[in-house]
C-alpha cells in the first residue's frame, strides 16, 4: 500500500521521515499553497482521476491523503481482478 | 470616505485603498496575465490604463472596497483584495490577487487575509465575510481552509475555466469566530 507521507514529501521535497504521519496542514511548515496545489496533482497523478470538490476540500492531513489513496487503488485493484 | 478606513499594517505588508495614482503599467499587466488572472473575472477582459482607472474609480469605500497589498520592506504594489458590503446585512464578498509571481507561496494571502478581516470585523463592523473561490483553484482553497473559513456549501459547476466547467465553493468567516481565534 502507498504511504501518503512518501506522496505528500515527494511533492514538498522533504524525507518522508519527516513528515509526521499525524500531521496536518498546520503542522509541515513546507505544506503551503503551491506545495498543497503540487501534492493534489501528484495525489491524482498516482491514482488516475481528477478529485472531486468534497475530496479536495476533505485535504488537509497526511491521513486524509492516506484514506484517498487507500480508496482509490483498492477500487482500482477491484476492477483489475473483475476484468 | 477613503480617510475613514485606516491603513493597516500586517508585519510584512501594509493594506490601505487605492487611488487613481495606483494605476501603474505594472498593475495593468497583472490583470492581462493569463496566469495571474487564470481563476479570477478579469481574464475575461482585456485591460488598458482607462479600464483599470475606471474600475478603482468604481469603489465608493462606502459598500465597494479596493485595497492594494503593499510590500513594506519596498512599498511595493503587489496585489489586491477587492470588498463588497450589504450595509443592510452587515456581510461582505471579498476576492484576492496576487499580481506580482514573485510573492506565491510566501503566504502572503493569509498575513494580508487577517488584516482584512481585521477591517472587516472591526471598522465596517461586518458579521460575516464570504469567499467563493474556484474549487479548481487549489492553492486558494489551501488559504481558506488552512484559516479556519466554514465551508457553506458547493456551487456545482458555477464556472468556466479552462474549458470545463468547475465547482464553486462558498467559504465563510464569522466575526465571533475570528475575534475568537485571534484572541486565542
Amino acid at each position: 500500500m502507498l504511504d501518503a507521507r512518501n506522496v505528500l514529501a515527494d511533492a514538498l521535497n522533504m524525507q518522508a521521515e519527516d513528515v509526521p504521519e499525524e500531521a496536518s496542514m498546520d503542522d509541515v511548515p513546507e505544506w503551503d499553497s503551491l506545495g498543497h496545489m503540487r501534492v493534489v496533482l501528484l495525489l491524482e497523478e498516482i491514482i488516475g482521476r481528477s478529485l472531486n470538490t468534497e475530496e479536495i476540500l476533505s485535504l488537509d492531513s497526511v491521513q486524509s491523503f492516506q484514506h484517498i489513496l487507500d480508496e482509490s487503488l483498492t477500487v482500482a485493484s477491484q476492477v483489475g481482478e473483475g476484468s | 470616505m477613503t480617510e475613514q478606513i485606516p491603513t493597516i499594517d500586517t508585519g510584512r505588508f501594509v493594506l490601505r485603498c487605492l487611488t487613481e495614482d495606483d494605476v501603474t503599467d505594472r498593475y495593468i499587466s497583472w490583470l492581462n496575465d493569463p496566469e495571474v488572472t487564470r481563476y479570477l473575472q478579469a481574464r475575461n477582459s482585456k485591460h488598458n490604463h482607462d479600464s483599470t482607472l475606471a474600475y478603482v474609480k468604481n469603489h465608493n469605500n462606502i459598500d465597494k472596497f479596493l485595497f492594494g497589498i503593499f510590500d513594506k520592506s519596498k512599498d511595493m504594489h503587489i496585489g489586491n483584495f477587492s470588498l463588497s458590503v450589504s450595509l443592510v446585512h452587515k456581510t461582505g464578498i471579498q476576492g484576492v490577487m496576487i499580481g506580482d509571481k514573485e510573492y506565491w507561496g510566501q503566504g502572503v494571502i493569509l498575513e494580508a487575509r487577517a488584516g482584512l478581516l481585521d477591517i472587516c470585523f472591526g471598522e465596517l463592523g461586518l458579521f460575516k465575510v464570504n469567499g467563493l473561490p474556484l474549487a479548481s483553484n487549489l492553492p486558494a482553497v489551501f488559504n481558506y481552509k488552512r484559516q479556519a473559513w466554514v465551508v457553506e456549501g458547493i456551487q456545482s459547476k458555477q464556472y468556466l475555466c479552462d474549458g470545463k466547467r468547475v465547482d464553486g465553493i462558498h467559504f465563510s468567516m464569522f466575526r465571533d469566530f475570528w475575534l475568537e481565534k485571534k484572541h486565542a
